[in-house]
């Protein structure tokens, strides 16, 4: 999967939002670390993806109509066999179907299961006088509450990522707290350096949230992504 | 001195002001030539009132049109409404002036589209005549090395401080407020709507210019991001930069599609941008005006968090005083038991504190040796010091200080209080090697003290010490300068 086709499918669709499974499978391929996500159409196809990924494994719809996924019954997680995903996958259909009676289904979305490890988020958006920023923060649900984040313009040195991620104030958070282990700060810088090469060689790119990405005291997964593109 | 493209804007040998009004006294924003009169401009330079409908004001010739005015004119201050602008710039341009400063008002920053174009017929008109344009809609130059200044009663004598200013009525307020302070500048300059020179220009003007050690701007809307970016990137480097940015942008755009996009808000993007350049950003035109004060005195010199409070002012103001320090996030540290010790030799142990903060005045004679010990002490980095504690040493009553040979008059002084207590502050400070700060309560406590607070901050800043009208503001600034070196880590230290 390369950009330009992704980019041609969207832009096809009259969309702007990549889905999920096209946004994480262009990070992974940009060098981010992302939790393997495929798209099966069939629940067959689904068994076999769960089978090649590893079980316990998560399923979610994959519609451009339907954005609040949970809220439709689009998302089934911790299925752990055959049985499960395909049972799992008639269901999420059915409750799509219900939610949003027109909604058109791209496919479902077989994603591995990561542990959870502290949350955060980095993203970028465009700022109308200074162009494409790069945000840090502690994400999950709780970003938009807390707003706990820190921006730098691009491009990026060393010294800009290693600030961002100890500009926010629950950094304490990520040095480890009662007897936590300390997050993978390198991890962090390397991911949004990486994020930000991405960004800058994709200048169609409007904004885009890794949100939550999984720290670890060892490395880094992104659970979560979106990507949003300029409209043709 | 650098020779930069701009120099010659700063440096006129004439100066025309055309639409010079006809009444010989304006005052208020505009009356240009009365202010470049009274900077002594018409002394080293020429000085040429334009306005076809008066023959002279104040006894000087007025010229009917730019061109009849002698050769050479350098800069031009506009003054003309907006419709007779297309034909002054003409007149620029076969005058082969240098620069333009457009007072006039009503282009671009109408936000009718007309208009906007028409600022951008002229500025391509005379840019490709080889001339540099300030404006329009401001308040242009004030250079007390060259007798430049676009109000009246700016000082004449130049000093360091760069002031770039999008508003013209808030550079006026600037200068105004930081002279009070003792403040003095190089050169300042309001820019309005920058159709040609803008805040990138003059920043990179800044860092080169050698007479300016400390830049200080107030931003309204950014033009040409990026270029701002790396000007202030390049000017951050070499010198202390301090900027204010008014107008706050809704956090974020309504149409966002991502968190980021939604918590992106202008002010956020902003500090980023500051503390990626290593520009210190003020939130307030008195954060601007404390850190400008603090970066061109020995407040910057302030290591540590440690901060001794000898200001007098009785038990409460102490404790208030202690809270203000702590909320900032510079400490108050314990007075070491030896230095307790010490003190108590001369203080009286009822209803005086010689802890952290001192509350206490040792006899006039003792003064000299309690501050030494005071400023010497473990963990104090810095003393903040009110005038009030030096007033003890020349204002007791009788005129006398107890001597071991009984009490001997003191000849009156005839210097002012502000004066002596701003001495004293510098010569605590070379004794000892800890930057002295200096406190000073406006209003009635001043009033009780005898002493007028500008009068001190004027003296003391003279004396190459800060000072601050209160405790807390004193200490945010600290503790502002200090955040402000760590996040400069990684970049060049500023001679």
């Amino acid at each position: 999967m390369n950009f330009k086709s992704v980019l041609k499918q969207a832009r096809s669709e009259g969309r702007t939002l990549l889905n999920e499974v096209e946004s994480k499978q262009l990070l992974a391929a940009a060098g981010v670390s992302v939790v393997r996500t495929e798209l099966a159409t069939t629940a067959e196809q689904a068994t076999q993806l769960a089978n090649d990924i590893g079980y316990p494994v998560v399923l979610k719809i994959v519609s451009a109509d339907i954005s609040h996924k949970s809220d439709a019954g689009g998302v089934k997680v911790g299925l752990g066999s055959d049985e499960e995903i395909a049972a799992a996958f008639i269901e999420i259909v059915a409750n799509a179907k219900k939610a949003v009676p027109d909604a058109a289904i791209t496919g479902i979305a077989v994603q591995g299961m990561a542990e959870t490890g502290t949350e955060v988020i980095v993203g970028m958006t465009r700022d109308p006088q200074f162009g494409p920023v790069m945000m840090f923060g502690l994400g999950g649900v709780l970003v938009e509450v807390l707003k706990d984040v820190s921006f730098r313009v691009l491009p990026l040195t060393d010294r800009d990522v290693n600030q961002m991620v100890n500009d926010i104030k629950g950094r304490v958070i990520l040095d480890g707290v009662r007897g936590m282990q300390p997050a993978d700060k390198t991890a962090i810088c390397d991911t949004i350096m990486k994020i930000a090469r991405f960004v800058g060689d994709h200048p169609e790119i409007e904004e885009l949230d890794l949100n939550p990405l999984f720290v670890y005291a060892q490395g880094i997964i992104a659970v979560d992504a979106r990507i949003v593109v300029a409209a043709a | 001195m650098s020779s930069h493209s701009l120099d010659p804007i700063f440096n006129p040998r004439a100066v025309a002001v055309v639409g010079v009004s006809s009444n010989p006294n304006p005052t208020g924003m505009g009356s240009f030539y009365n202010s470049l009169l009274e900077a002594g401009f018409a002394e080293t330079g020429g000085l040429y009132p334009v306005n076809p409908k008066v023959d002279e004001i104040n006894g000087a010739r007025c010229y009917p049109s730019l061109m009849d005015t002698p050769d050479p004119v350098d800069h031009v201050i506009s003054q003309v409404p907006a419709r007779f602008v297309p034909e002054l710039v003409d007149q620029c341009v076969r005058k082969k002036v240098r620069s333009i400063h457009f007072f006039t008002a009503g282009f671009s920053e109408t936000g009718d589209a007309r208009m906007a174009d028409i600022e951008r017929q002229m500025i391509t008109k005379l840019r490709d005549a080889g001339i540099r344009a300030i404006g329009p809609n401001c308040m242009g130059l004030y250079v007390p090395g060259s007798r430049l200044a676009f109000m009246a009663g700016f000082p004449m004598d130049a000093g360091n401080v760069f002031l770039l200013s999008q508003s013209g009525a808030n550079a006026g307020e600037v200068v105004r407020e930081l002279t009070t302070r003792g403040v003095r500048f190089s050169k300042v300059v309001s820019y309005g709507n920058g159709a040609d020179l803008r805040a990138h220009d003059f920043l990179d003007y800044a860092a080169a210019d050698e007479e300016s050690t400390v830049v200080t701007a107030y931003i309204e809307g950014v033009q040409e991001g990026r270029k701002f970016f790396e000007a202030l990137q390049r000017c951050a480097r070499v010198k202390p930069v301090i900027v204010l940015k008014g107008g706050r942008t809704a956090s974020g755009s309504q149409a966002a599609h991502s968190h980021t996009g939604s918590l992106a808000g202008s002010i956020e993007i902003f500090d980023a941008v500051c503390r990626q350049t290593g520009a210190l950003r003020a939130e307030t035109m008195e954060e601007l005006q404390d850190l400008t004060v603090a970066l061109s005195t020995n407040v910057h010199r302030a290591r540590g968090r440690g901060v001794a409070l000898f200001a007098g002012g009785g038990g409460g103001f102490a404790v208030l005083s202690a809270d203000a320090i702590d909320r900032a996030g510079l400490t108050v540290p314990q007075m070491p038991q030896s230095a307790v010790d010490e003190m108590r030799a001369y203080i009286p142990v009822a209803g005086s504190s010689v802890n952290n903060p001192i509350d206490a005045f040792p006899p006039p004679e003792h003064m000299d040796d309690m501050l030494r010990l005071v400023a010497t002490a473990t963990g104090m980095d810095m003393v903040f010091m009110s005038p009030m504690v030096a007033r003890s040493r020349w204002q007791n009553p009788n005129n006398t200080v107890k001597d071991e040979q009984g009490p001997v008059t003191v000849e009156p002084e005839t210097e002012s209080i502000a004066t002596i207590a701003a001495r004293q502050m510098r010569q605590l400070e070379d004794d000892t090697e800890t930057p002295v700060i200096g406190v000073m309560r406006g209003g009635g406590m001043a009033r009780m003290m005898g002493i007028e607070s500008d009068d001190f901050f004027q003296a003391a800043y003279r004396e190459g010490i800060g000072a601050f009208p209160s405790v807390a503001r004193a200490a945010h600034t600290i503790a502002q300068l200090i955040e402000w070196r760590e996040y400069r880590q990684g970049l060049p230290e500023i001679p």
